[in-house]
């Protein structure tokens, strides 16, 4: 549903907005530039946009402007001092500064929110730990009894004893004898015939 | 931990306002200063007053930087922040008002043959000043409500934390040795 809205908004918007740009731009005289060309047909929106802003704003802009002029006048000229004036006042600044946050009280502050969340994380996790062994009420019965009880015996995987590291010539002749195996089979089954 | 870490902010803070309010707008009016309009026209300098421009934006700057310092270096939640915060916009507004009446609002431009003209912007200093007003505004918002949340308790001092702990060690310390030594 939201699909066949969307598309027949987009056959209804589409073709206008470009029909629109199209004759925008045509009534408007090329200048040359492709940049202002293309940006031409959208300058009077954008002009409107900031109007509204700088109509919004300059009515603070001015009241403030009343406000600070007698501050202003207090700031001092370029005289013989020069700089000296304004660098004495960024040290003050600075100064001032590095005594509030570096020394008096350089930690700052928290939301009491965060401490008690934070307080409450452990006790969270307590009941956590104590709920586990509710979970493993029924135990769980080992592989080996399971194979017992079994009728079928099913032989037990040989057990690897971890050897040492040994050698490719060793480990080769290990397995020389089941292949040496297979001659003997074969005389059993000639007996059997 | 906490005040190299303060330190390190306050000096990002300045870094940036003195890229914002001295580098870049000396650069631009260097610009302008060695801008040649060949045999078009010429910029009227001597009205323009650009040299008194530049010394206050060095100087202005420079305040502006140490209030950057200052508001970057504070922690979070403090009043001080709010404080610096609302000096720093008080200053940005004393800048861009000197600046305007030094002669930067209005730049005379003699077109040869034709005459004088004059560029205008007043009304964009206008539009920074409000600016300047509506974040003063929400600055001192920012300070009141700084002021209730520490009042209020809905947060607390970490400084007064640690000197309270480090105080309860110290008792403990001295029952432990009481203990020892009756």
């Amino acid at each position: 549903m939201k699909a066949i809205k969307t598309y027949s908004l987009a056959i209804a918007a589409v073709p206008a907005v470009f029909l629109l740009k199209l004759s925008v731009s045509l009534t408007i005289a090329q200048t040359g530039n492709p940049l202002i060309d293309y940006l031409r047909p959208f300058i009077p929106f954008l002009g409107g946009f900031l109007g509204f802003f700088q109509g919004l704003l300059s009515p603070f802009g001015q009241m403030f402007g009343e406000i600070i002029k007698s501050f202003i006048d207090l700031i001092p000229d370029r005289g013989p001092t020069g700089f000296a004036v304004y660098f004495m006042i960024f040290a003050a600044i600075f100064g001032i500064s590095l005594y509030l946050n570096v020394i008096w009280r350089p930690l700052g502050y928290k939301k009491v929110k965060d401490k008690k969340e934070r307080a409450e994380e452990p006790k969270k996790e307590e009941p956590a730990q104590e709920r586990e062994p509710q979970i493993d009420e029924k135990p769980v019965p080992e592989p080996s009894a399971k194979v017992s009880e079994s009728p079928v015996k099913v032989p037990e995987p040989p057990v690897k004893v971890p050897e040492p590291p040994a050698k490719k010539s060793e480990l080769q002749s290990t397995e020389e004898p089941d292949e040496e195996d297979l001659p003997e089979d074969e005389t059993k089954d000639e007996e059997t015939k | 931990m906490g005040a190299a870490k303060n330190m390190f902010r306050g000096i990002i803070s300045a870094a940036i306002a003195v890229v914002m309010y001295v580098a870049i707008p000396w650069i631009g009016l260097n610009v302008v200063k060695t801008l040649d309009l060949g045999a078009y026209g010429s910029i009227d300098y001597a009205r323009f007053n650009i040299n008194n421009i530049l010394f206050f934006i060095q100087s202005l700057g420079i305040i502006q930087a140490g209030i950057a310092f200052a508001k970057g270096s504070s922690p979070k939640y403090s009043k001080r922040r709010a404080v610096f915060s609302l000096l720093s916009f008080g200053g940005a507004g004393a800048y861009s008002y000197i600046i305007k009446y030094s002669g930067l609002s209005q730049v005379p431009i003699i077109l040869t043959g034709i005459g004088e003209i004059t560029v205008t912007f007043d009304a964009l200093v206008f539009m920074v000043f409000g600016i300047v007003v509506l974040n003063s505004v929400l600055a001192l918002f920012d300070l009141f409500i700084t002021i209730k949340d520490q009042k209020n308790k809905v947060v607390y001092s970490l400084d007064k934390e640690k000197k309270e702990r480090e105080m309860e060690l110290e008792r403990s310390g001295e029952i432990s040795r009481g203990v020892a030594n009756p």
